[in-house]
């Protein structure tokens, strides 16, 4: 008992302080960051849809006004960027769903890749169709 | 300790054979008694196309330096002994080919603390493992102590439920791959995490009550940011990732399921 003892005191774990450089260290880090950080995109563009629907309920003119400022330039960049974040961010997701949510029928289990094939599929379909309200919902 | 036939084996390639390729090897080393922080020590070991990193330690302990520490035991991805940082990545030792590096670079497992060299102390990550209750748990607890004379029967599809994580080694090299962990060490982490699920999964286990509250706590499932690499790293595909990720739906289930007074209180 007693040497045991001994080495319990003569024990001295060193311990490392976590970088806050972490996410540098490896591409598999650095790609769930630029994941998480296309989140910020999505954030800044529904402040923007927002403030479109605010201005909608203020009347035509402000609405025109509100249309006429999304022309700016770093606007259309801003929105060409904010595609590509949302495109990435569903992407990222799309693959992880097959991971939480397991779709059992039976002894059965949806394989993964057609989960994500049936997510992009919905994706698509979603996207033409809005599309489609769009182009001729107005006429 | 040593396998004697491995390492002379090595020896004889390298005096026998002059084109013997040479690696350049460093290692991490801290002698807690004189050191009061770690730094790296640099060893050429010859290879052959079977060396791997474990086997390379093996020579410098035996060939140039005895004073080198590190954990090992079966040198064949079960024992779950010998996870190092190698070249920056969580890995086995055993797993691990020479051949695979033009340099290698060897340090303890991050996000534990060094006891001595490659010797990570993960006295803290295996107390975890035991928090979650990782054996079966039955209302009737007599069923246990005298089993009844027919075995727990289980099918093939109720197996297939947590079969994949019950394949865990308790390696520790999800924990030095999860970011959350090395920032906040009260998180349970990936294993401990994926092994509650494992229990909570299998048809024969009756304490998922009981395992809950650390799924639901703050330390629980929901310090995961889903960042995916400890299922990356882990040596035998067991994707805690996605047991955690799932353990957030139960999680989710049983807070809605508290909500409402149901009669039998399901857990947390």
């Amino acid at each position: 008992m007693a040497s045991n003892d001994n080495k319990t005191v003569n024990r001295r774990p060193y311990m490392a302080r976590p970088s806050r450089w972490w996410w540098t260290q490896n591409s598999f880090y650095r790609w769930y960051m630029l994941r998480e950080g296309s989140c910020l995109f999505v954030f800044c563009y529904s402040l923007i849809l927002m403030t479109g629907l605010l201005r909608l309920s203020q009347g035509e003119q402000a609405w025109e006004h509100w249309l006429q400022s999304l022309q700016h330039p770093l606007y259309q960049v801003f929105h060409v960027l904010a595609l590509l974040a949302v495109l990435y961010h569903a992407y990222t997701w799309f693959k992880l769903a097959p991971k939480i949510m397991v779709l059992r029928i039976g002894s059965w289990t949806l394989p993964e890749q057609a989960m994500i094939l049936g997510q992009w599929c919905a994706f698509v379909l979603c996207a033409l169709t809005m599309l489609a309200v769009v182009l001729w919902g107005g006429m | 300790m040593v396998p004697l036939g491995r390492t002379r084996e090595l020896v004889i390639m390298s005096e026998s054979t002059s084109s013997t390729p040479l690696i350049k090897v460093k290692v991490q080393r801290y002698l807690p008694e004189r050191d009061s922080k770690p730094w790296w020590q640099e060893f050429e070991v010859p290879y052959t196309q079977d060396t791997s990193v474990l086997e390379a330690l093996q020579y410098i302990k035996d060939e140039l330096d005895a004073s080198l520490s590190f954990r090992w035991s079966c040198r064949m991805a079960i024992c779950g002994s010998c996870g190092f940082m190698i070249n920056g990545v969580p890995k086995l030792g055993c797993k691990t080919f020479v051949r695979d590096y033009p340099k290698l670079e060897i340090a303890a497992l991050s996000g534990f603390p060094i006891e001595r060299d490659l010797v990570a102390d993960m006295s803290d990550f295996v107390g975890k493992l035991e928090t979650i209750k990782p054996y079966i748990i039955r209302d009737d607890a007599q069923e246990l102590e005298s089993p009844p004379d027919q075995a727990f029967t289980q099918t093939p599809a109720q197996m297939s439920r947590y079969k994949q994580f019950s394949m865990c080694i308790n390696c520790g090299l999800c924990y030095s791959a999860c970011p959350q962990f090395s920032r906040n060490p009260e998180f349970l982490g990936p294993a401990a995490l994926a092994l509650a699920f494992r229990y909570n999964q299998d048809s024969r286990d009756q304490g998922s009550a009981q395992r809950m509250p650390f799924l639901n706590a703050e330390e629980g499932v929901w310090s995961c940011t889903f960042v995916g690499y400890c299922s990356e790293v882990c040596p035998k595909k067991v994707d805690p990732a996605a047991a955690i990720n799932q353990g957030k739906v139960a999680s989710t289930v049983d807070y809605a399921l508290n909500l409402v007074p149901l009669g039998k209180n399901p857990g947390g």
